[in-house]
C-alpha cells in the first residue's frame, strides 16, 4: 500500500465519522421517544387489562367515535365502528341506531352492509339479517363466495325460508354459484329441495341444480325424498302424466339426471333419441356401439315401483350388432351395501340383425325392493340365468329400443 | 184475435207430446246416469275431494294427474307435489288429507289405522337452531368482520383521533 492510498482512507473516515454520528443520534432520539411513551402506557396498564377482560375494545373507544362522529356527522365508517363498541357494550338499541345511521348515508357500501347483516344476525334476526347480505352478493360480486357459508348456514337454520325463497324466484345471476356452494355444503336438503321447488314452479330451475341434489340425495340414500324432488322440479308440462319408466317412448330429451335415462359418456358408445322406422312414436332410443369391448351399461334409469305385480314391455330391433352375447334389458332390486342386485324381468337378447320384436314380462316386486334399476346389459349365454353376462365381449353395430312401459297388474 | 200460444187449439196436444217425450228422455238419461254412476262407483272406495296443486294416481302404467271428485279404488297411489293437497273421503266416511309432499296408498281398513299410513316425502318444516346462528355469526364476523374493517380503513386514517 503506497502513501496515496493511506491518506484516502484517512480522509474517507474523518469524513464519515460526523454521518455515522448523526445517525446514532437519531436512533438514541427515536428510542428514548418509545421508553417515554412506554412509561406512560405501562402507567394505566393494570387498568387496561381489567377492562380488557371484560370486553376486547378499549374503554373510550365510544367516546372516541362519537367524537369522530361529531367532528363529521356523515362519517358512515366511524358509525359502524360505533355500531359495533355499542353491541359490544350492550346497548343494542344504540348500535341499532349508529348501523341504520351508517346504511342511511352509504346504503351501498360493502362493509356497512356486511356489518349490518352481521349485527342482525348476531342478535338473532336472521330475516332481518340476509336482505343487507343479499345487496353485497348482488352489488359486489368478488365478495359473493365469502358470504356463501353464512348463506348456507342461514338455510340450514331454516330462520329465512321465506327470503330463500324469494331470491329462488328473483333468480339474480349468482345463483347457480350459490347453489352448487348449498348442495354440497347445506346440512339441511329439505330446505334445499323447497328451493328447488320453487325455481321449478317459477321456470327458473337449471338442470344443473336439479342435477346437483337428486344426484346428492341418492347418494345419501334418501331415495323418496330424491324421487320427490325430481317430481317437484320436473318441467310442468311433464308432470301430468309420470311413467312407471319415466320417457319410455324416448319423446322427450335424455336429462340425463334423476329419475329419467342417464347416460354415462363412454368413449365409442353412442346413446341418442333420434327418428326410427317402425317406431313407435317420432323418436326411438339408439345406442350405437363402435368396435368397444363391454364396459359398463350405456343406458339406465332408477324406478320407484311400490311392492306389487307389474309387467315389463318394450320393443327393440338390432341393426348389424356383432356380438356372440347380444344385449339385453334386465330389471333390478337396486343393489345396497348388504346385498346384491336381483333380477325382477328382463327382455330378450339382442344381437345380428332384426325387425322390431317386442318382449312382455310379468314380475311381482317385494316389499324390501324400494328402489328398481333398469339397464342396458349384456345378455347372459344362459338364458334362465338371473345375472346379466358376465364375459369380455367386444361389441359392434346398433340397437334400437322403444316403447318401453311397466304396468301394474294388481 | 190473437190468442196467445198456451189457448191455441193444437197448443194442448203439443204440449202433451212435448212432456211425455221429455219425459221419456229424462227417464232414459236418469237410466243411463244411474248405470253409469254405479259403474263408475264399482271397485272404487273412495273419492278424492278438495284438490289444490298437482296431485298425481296410480293408473295403469303411470302416476296420471287426479281431478277433484275422481273415485279411486283400493292399491291407487296418491301423491301430492310441492303445494298441493287433497281429501281421500272413503264411502265408509274415514277422510284421510294430505298435504304438499305426501304420498298415501287407498285401500281398506280401520280409519284410525288408516290416517297413520301417510308417508311424508318432501321438506319437512325447518326447525330453527341456535347452533346454526352461532355459526352464521362466527362465519361473518370472521370473514366478513375481519376482511371488511381492513378493506374499509386500508386507504383511511381509522383512529377517532
Amino acid at each position: 500500500m503506497n502513501d496515496g492510498d493511506g491518506n484516502s482512507v484517512v480522509r474517507f473516515t474523518v469524513r464519515a465519522l460526523p454521518a455515522v454520528a448523526i445517525v446514532l443520534a437519531l436512533v438514541l432520539g427515536w428510542r428514548a421517544l418509545v421508553a417515554g411513551r412506554a412509561v406512560l402506557v405501562d402507567a394505566d396498564a393494570p387498568a387496561v387489562r381489567m377492562r380488557a377482560d371484560a370486553a376486547p375494545l378499549r374503554d373510550g373507544s365510544e367516546a372516541a367515535w362519537r367524537a369522530r362522529v361529531a367532528q363529521n356527522p356523515a362519517d358512515h365508517v366511524a358509525l359502524v365502528v360505533l355500531a359495533r363498541v355499542l353491541e359490544q357494550q350492550g346497548n343494542a338499541a344504540g348500535a341499532r341506531a349508529a348501523m341504520s345511521e351508517a346504511l342511511r348515508l352509504a346504503p351501498a357500501d360493502r362493509q356497512a352492509l356486511i356489518e349490518a347483516g352481521a349485527f342482525h344476525l348476531r342478535a338473532g334476526d336472521a330475516a332481518q339479517a340476509v336482505p343487507y347480505l343479499r345487496q353485497v352478493a348482488d352489488l359486489y360480486p368478488e365478495a359473493r363466495a365469502g358470504l356463501w357459508p353464512a348463506f348456507v348456514a342461514v338455510l340450514d337454520g331454516g330462520r329465512a325460508d321465506a327470503w330463500f325463497a324469494g331470491i329462488a324466484r328473483d333468480n339474480p345471476d349468482w345463483w347457480p354459484q350459490f347453489f352448487d356452494h348449498a348442495c354440497a355444503k347445506a346440512r339441511n336438503a329439505a330446505a334445499l329441495q323447497k328451493l328447488l321447488g320453487v325455481r321449478a314452479d317459477a321456470g327458473t330451475a337449471g338442470a344443473n341444480e336439479r342435477r346437483c341434489l337428486i344426484d346428492r340425495m341418492q347418494r345419501e340414500n334418501q331415495w323418496p325424498g330424491a324421487y320427490q324432488a325430481w317430481l317437484n322440479s320436473l318441467p310442468a308440462g311433464e308432470r301430468k302424466h309420470i311413467g312407471y319408466v319415466y320417457n319410455g317412448d324416448f319423446e322427450l330429451p335424455l336429462s340425463n339426471l334423476g329419475f329419467d335415462w342417464t347416460i354415462p359418456a363412454q368413449e365409442g358408445v353412442f346413446v341418442t333419441t333420434r327418428p326410427a322406422a317402425g317406431a313407435g312414436g317420432p323418436r326411438a332410443l339408439e345406442v350405437e356401439v363402435v368396435n368397444k369391448r363391454w364396459s359398463l351399461p350405456p343406458a339406465q334409469q332408477y324406478l320407484m315401483l311400490a311392492p306389487g305385480r307389474y309387467r315389463f314391455e318394450g320393443r327393440g330391433r338390432a341393426d348389424r350388432l356383432q356380438t356372440w352375447l347380444g344385449v339385453q334389458w334386465g330389471l333390478y332390486c337396486r343393489p345396497d351395501g348388504t346385498r346384491a342386485a336381483r333380477q325382477l324381468a328382463r327382455s330378450g337378447p339382442y344381437l345380428g340383425t332384426s325387425g322390431w320384436e317386442a318382449w312382455r314380462e310379468d314380475f311381482a316386486v317385494p316389499a324390501d325392493c324400494p328402489v328398481q334399476l333398469l339397464r342396458l346389459e349384456l345378455a347372459n349365454p344362459r338364458r334362465d340365468a338371473v345375472t346379466p353376462g358376465d364375459v369380455a365381449a367386444r361389441l359392434d353395430g346398433a340397437v334400437w329400443f322403444d316403447d318401453f312401459r311397466v304396468r301394474s297388474l294388481d | 184475435m190473437n190468442n196467445p200460444k198456451w189457448c191455441s187449439p193444437t197448443g194442448g196436444l203439443e204440449n202433451l207430446m212435448k212432456t211425455h217425450v221429455f219425459s221419456l228422455l229424462f227417464g232414459i238419461v236418469a237410466l243411463l246416469g244411474a248405470g253409469a254412476s254405479a259403474a263408475q262407483q264399482a271397485g272404487t272406495v273412495a273419492r278424492l275431494n278438495n284438490l289444490e296443486g298437482n296431485v298425481l294416481v296410480s293408473q295403469g302404467d303411470a302416476m296420471v294427474a287426479a281431478t277433484n271428485g275422481q273415485r279411486v279404488p283400493a292399491g291407487t297411489r296418491v301423491l301430492t307435489m310441492a303445494g298441493a293437497k287433497v281429501g281421500i273421503v272413503y264411502d265408509s266416511g274415514c277422510d284421510v288429507s294430505l298435504k304438499e309432499n305426501q304420498r298415501f296408498t287407498v285401500r281398506t281398513g280401520e280409519c284410525a289405522t288408516l290416517l297413520t299410513e301417510v308417508v311424508s316425502l318432501g321438506p319437512a318444516p325447518a326447525v330453527a337452531t341456535g347452533v346454526t346462528s352461532n355459526l352464521v355469526v362466527g362465519v361473518l364476523a370472521g370473514a366478513g368482520f375481519g376482511y371488511g374493517i381492513y378493506e374499509v380503513f386500508r386507504n383511511r386514517s381509522v383512529s377517532p383521533n
